[in-house]
């Protein structure tokens, strides 16, 4: 019976660095013995951890049902590529998407609500909400960005600039 | 006390009502509304999606929902909604009632009473309006004079001067139309 190849992806609350792959592939073939992933992002690179022995591939254990990639310095619009490899090396079936984490973007923005919560008195300041809006709008775009268009670099451009704000916190929130 | 998903969709309709009312606030001269309140309610509202999305159970969670339900003006009106709400409608496709269905005098039950019975398979309900033309003399026939409605169909009446000897029995070549009206 032949594989059918699929993956999903997930992050792991508090571990804003970490991308998580499953397989979740249906069916099976005796000639695939190995995976590797690969993450493309918009410049046309690879994310992989460090002291990776590969650039691109990152090898993925048959016997590991998931895989945790900690390459995430922040958030990312990524062409995630899965390889099913038989003995020789070559890909038998391959499985592809375009997504975008925001994990990093998202926590921030929950935390801002957070201290809202606590002090709705800082949305007398009009940069305050204006910033945290652009936030916001921020991670929708890079969402809609992935999700309807495709388009990786709208995307990123998007995540970038949550990331801008999120790095210069003390001067935008 | 609401559930964080109830809450989730309050805050929903609460933001829509809110832009409805802030649109027309300049027109009519209503109290005025903060033009930033839509966009507060939904980017809190989104990060309570997404935290419930990843940990129903984060520790301050249920704060920032309290605090987002807090936001949310005309709360009331949306619970409301929410509550009155009925389900989706299934469309049917609409029957379409032939008229005129012609009839013949094979479809007679006996000499005068047409019962229904048409080879366009409509349902004769008593509620419909019937309107009866003979074919064979060009005219409508006149209801109670000519004709009676039944529950099912007409009775032809042979009223001894516009209309004698009618016997469908004896004359299944009658021709009629009948016009249905709702």
């Amino acid at each position: 019976m032949a594989l059918n190849p699929s993956f999903a992806l997930s992050q792991i609350l508090g571990i804003d660095n970490t991308l998580v792959v499953t397989d979740t592939s249906t069916g099976s073939d005796v000639l695939v013995v190995s995976r590797r992933v690969s993450l493309q992002i918009d410049t046309g690179g690879y994310l992989v951890p460090s002291g990776n022995p590969s650039s691109q591939y990152i090898s993925w254990a048959l016997a590991d049902t998931s895989i945790s990639l900690a390459v995430l310095n922040q958030d990312y619009a990524i062409q995630v590529t899965v390889d099913w490899l038989d003995a020789g090396g070559s890909a038998l079936y391959t499985s592809t998407t375009l997504t975008d984490t925001t994990q990093y973007l998202e926590q921030e923005a929950f935390n801002l609500v957070e201290s809202e919560s606590s002090d709705p008195s800082i949305l007398q300041d009009d940069n305050y909400l204006m910033n945290a809006l652009r936030l916001r709008k921020n991670i929708d775009d890079a969402n809609i960005a992935v999700s309807m268009w495709g388009n990786i670099t709208v995307s990123q451009s998007a995540l970038n600039r949550g990331t801008y704000l999120v790095q210069n916190a003390n001067c935008f929130f | 006390m609401l559930t964080i998903p109830q809450i989730i969709s309050v805050a929903k309709l609460s933001q829509v009502i809110t832009d409805d009312k802030l649109a027309k606030s300049g027109l009519f001269n209503s109290p005025k509304i903060d033009p930033s309140l839509p966009f507060l309610i939904y980017r809190v509202r989104k990060s309570v999606e997404w935290m419930y999305g990843k940990d129903p159970n984060y520790p301050t969670l249920r704060q920032v929902a309290n605090y987002l339900y807090s936001i949310c003006p005309y709360s009331a009106q949306a619970l409301a909604i929410i509550n009155n709400g009925g389900s989706p409608i299934t469309p049917t496709t609409p029957t379409i009632i032939k008229s005129p269905i012609p009839i013949f005098g094979s479809d007679f039950a006996t000499a005068t009473a047409w019962n229904g019975q048409n080879s366009d398979s409509i349902s004769i309900r008593s509620t419909y309006t019937l309107q009866v033309f003979w074919n064979d003399i060009q005219r409508f026939l006149q209801e109670g004079t000519e004709w009676n409605r039944t529950s099912s169909g007409i009775e032809i009446i042979n009223n001894g001067t516009t209309i004698t000897g009618f016997d469908a029995l004896t004359n299944p070549d009658y021709s009629l139309y009948i016009y249905i009206s709702l």
